[in-house]
């Protein structure tokens, strides 16, 4: 844990000494609650992803830094299922242990698989109410966690059965209280176009817990913020991720990435360059390179990125959050 | 610049000067509509047509709707209809009808803040309506009353069932009377051996052809919806305008089985023939004005409950950001068919009404039908059903106030101008759709206002 975690090579901290590299390598992906391995995305001729490989464990705050133009929100596509790769796969694990192919699902599948995302550009339902955006996320969820969807459910609603009224109010109760978990309480009757800047990012945040998700990609969710707006997000974040929600976060700031993230990863021009905790990639040569502009090489820790060098490729992709 | 100064001095006098301004070119286009559509001068008297015009009657409707616009679009105004309305909910005034009518949802919102009251409340404005709906074809003459049935009774229903496809789900339906066709055509298809070429094996009551009509129209909504709902909005415009053209055409050249533009006679009215019960829909307005109103009030009920139900939240969600639905988890085709289907059931379900008034040709159901049921959504307010249907009742009750003054093909004319001015004045249409519920039913929830400890719930940390 002293250097970056080299991005070839599979560093799985589960793994035992003496276990084979094949083994441990199935053993973490076993335990991930999301494995990216070998995603390629291209627009036209332009790549925008390239061989990207990282996993998240379950419950685990990660972030996905890199500057702009490196593909972070080409990543949160892909994991959301809008953009198709076009080559790799994005798997995630349900808590009973089955596997869940994401590429080519469409974002409705991935969102009731337990995937929520927020938007770089904030995109709520501007016409309706706070508490109604939320709703929509709570009436979305697979039927078995209390969703609604099909004739029966639609038959109930006509008759309004005792049933209906009851599912209605608790998803009333639930989502009040997600906007209250995201400081909008009192504001639920406010039309979502008519909140702030701030509060519709937090009703946003509000809205994708609404789907009842293992996983939460937010993407840059402090952009715009003021110092003040950024703590209260960070603490926000960290309450989200205490109730077993496993972040990943894509951020341009590093010191929010400082203060919340377990791990790193950093992309940059679409590839992994570093995965790490948030002091190893600060430290890194390679980083601070990708940002502030350097040698195109990277610095003499760092082996050339997986892809990069085409003969010195190992097997697995990097591990996040492994030992969380 | 200037509504800047003015700002800083007082408050209404901007916002009332920016009224005014808002309102010279809809003001403007009226006059020359008026102009336009009334008597011509001539070489004598070359100012005749525009001295009638500006004097008649009909610039004078047109300008008192301009002004009741700018008036209840001023914050005055918008207060002291809110007043009225209020008052009118706490004790039965004699203006107790008019609430429903106007501001439902000041209504809906002063029912969730007390939910004591809250079934009383909830069913004493459109309990009004309704009684002031049902008394209402008594003041008028028969002609009116055919009016109300013809007019304003099934272009209600055919509104409601728009409302969903334009209204609810955001969906730009420019063919809608095709299913309306559909409908009217399959209780011809069914009821009688001799109204088209074509029949069915069997014949059956008009009442009993409803499912088979509301089949034929909802498969049809579905059919066409299936392949064509992927595509966006433009998209979707262009291919419903496509299928009402087809609908219209076909009726129209398929002679030998539609009957073509001789149209279709006599297909039985509407009876009822129970042990002990017979009763048939004769000529007379009166009954059929009834069985709409019941129909209506169906209508109504069903969609404000499908409105409340997730249904109705899935369909707002994709109006208003559809790829934000999508990975919030709505099945967005899904819903989108759901509200093509719905929409054109209660489009086929008039069309046999219309089809049990004796008489019917494929020139009823052209473009002109299917813009003028997409105007009166518009006018009345997309996505508020109570809206839509005080739409249908001002716009109809318009065009037929005006039917001895206006000759019938202008009345497009005060039509289009009347939506300019809706546009420029209250783009929402009358009666706005309201934001959406403020609290949960139970009262607020009591949980700290500010970052407290994290709520606990087992679903989540699944």
């Amino acid at each position: 844990m002293t250097f970056p975690r080299q991005a070839g090579h599979a560093a799985s901290e589960v793994a035992s000494e003496a276990a084979s590299e094949a083994a441990s390598e199935a053993a973490s992906e076993a335990a991930a609650l999301l494995a990216v391995s070998g995603v390629r995305l291209a627009y036209g001729g332009v790549t925008s992803l390239d061989e990207v490989s990282f996993r998240l464990a379950p419950g685990t705050l990660a972030a996905l830094i890199g500057p702009n133009g490196a593909g972070k929100t080409s990543m949160v596509n892909v994991i959301s299922g809008v953009c198709r790769p076009d080559a790799g796969t994005v798997v995630l694990r349900s808590p009973d242990g089955r596997r869940h192919e994401l590429t080519g699902r469409g974002p409705t599948r991935v969102s009731r698989l337990g995937v929520a995302r927020t938007f770089q550009n904030i995109r709520l339902f501007g016409g309706l109410s706070a508490l109604d955006n939320v709703r929509v996320g709570l009436d979305n969820r697979p039927r078995g966690r209390g969703g609604a969807g099909g004739l029966g459910d639609l038959a109930a609603g006509l008759a309004r059965t005792p049933a209906f009224r009851r599912r209605e109010r608790a998803a009333d109760e639930r989502a009040a209280a997600l906007l209250a978990l995201v400081g909008l309480a009192g504001r639920e009757g406010a039309s979502a176009a008519a909140l702030s800047y701030g509060e519709r990012r937090r009703l946003e945040i509000a809205r994708a817990l609404g789907t009842d998700p293992r996983l939460l990609l937010v993407d840059e969710p402090a952009a715009g913020a003021n110092h003040a707006e950024k703590q209260a997000l960070v603490a926000l974040l960290r309450r989200i991720n205490a109730t077993g929600v496993a972040i990943l976060l894509i951020e341009h700031d590093m010191a929010m990435v400082a203060a919340l993230a377990t791990t790193v990863v950093v992309l940059n021009f679409g590839r992994v360059i570093a995965t790490g905790t948030p002091a190893e990639i600060r430290a890194s040569q390679c980083v601070q390179d990708a940002y502030l502009g350097g040698p195109v090489e990277p610095g003499p820790e760092l082996e050339r990125p997986a892809g990069a060098g085409g003969v010195a490729r190992s097997a697995g992709p990097a591990e996040v959050g492994g030992g969380a | 610049m200037r509504a800047t100064v003015g700002a800083s001095r007082s408050g209404a006098a901007p916002a009332a000067r920016a009224g005014a301004r808002a309102a010279t070119g809809p003001c403007v286009l009226g006059l020359l509509a008026a102009i336009v559509t009334g008597p011509r001068g001539d070489g004598d008297h070359p100012w005749r047509g525009v001295e009638r015009s500006v004097l008649g009657p009909r610039i004078a409707v047109f300008a008192v709707l301009v002004a009741l616009l700018v008036g209840a679009r001023t914050p005055a105004g918008r207060v002291s209809l809110a007043g009225l309305a209020a008052a009118a909910r706490r004790r039965l005034t004699p203006l107790a009808p008019l609430a429903p009518l106007a501001l439902v949802p000041a209504g809906a919102r002063a029912d969730a803040r007390a939910p004591g009251r809250a079934w009383t409340a909830r069913r004493a404005g459109p309990g009004a309506a309704l009684v002031l709906a049902a008394l209402a074809p008594l003041a008028v003459s028969r002609a009116g009353q055919q009016s109300m049935v013809n007019d304003i009774g099934l272009y209600a229903l055919l509104a409601l069932g728009l409302n969903v496809v334009v209204g609810c789900a955001g969906l730009l339906d420019l063919g809608y009377v095709a299913f309306f066709a559909i409908g009217a055509y399959t209780t011809a298809y069914v009821t009688s051996p001799t109204a088209m070429p074509w029949h069915a094996p069997f014949t059956v009551n008009p009442f009993l052809a409803v499912p088979f009509a509301v089949a034929a129209a909802a498969l049809a909504g579905v059919v066409l919806g299936g392949p064509t709902l992927r595509l966006g909005g433009d998209y979707l415009a262009i291919v419903t305008l496509g299928f009402g053209e087809i609908v219209q055409l076909l009726a129209n050249n398929a002679g030998g089985i539609t009957g073509g533009a001789r149209g279709v006679f006599g297909v039985p009215p509407l009876s009822v023939s129970l042990p002990g019960l017979h009763y048939a829909w004769g000529l007379a307005p009166l009954p059929y004005y009834y069985l709409l109103l019941g129909l209506v009030t169906v209508v109504m009920v069903v969609f404000g409950r499908l409105e409340a139900a997730p249904l109705g939240r899935a369909w707002a969600a994709v109006r208003e950001d559809e790829f934000a639905a999508g990975l919030t988890g709505v099945r967005t085709v899904r819903a989108k068919l759901a509200a093509f289907a719905i929409g054109a059931s209660v489009s086929g379900f008039a069309g046999v009404l219309y089809a049990s008034k004796q008489f019917f040709n494929p020139d009823s159901f052209s473009l002109q039908a299917s813009i003028l049921v997409l105007t009166l959504v518009v006018f009345g307010g997309r996505g508020n059903r109570w809206g839509v249907l005080l739409g249908v009742v001002v716009l109809q009750g318009l065009a037929y106030a005006l039917r001895g003054i206006v000759p019938p093909p202008d009345r497009y004319i005060y039509f289009g101008a009347v939506i300019v001015a809706m546009m420029a004045l209250r783009p929402a249409g009358l009666v706005p759709a309201p934001v959406g519920r403020a609290l949960p039913r139970s009262g607020p929830p009591v949980v700290p206002a500010q970052p407290g400890p994290a709520v606990p719930d087992p679903a989540v940390t699944t």
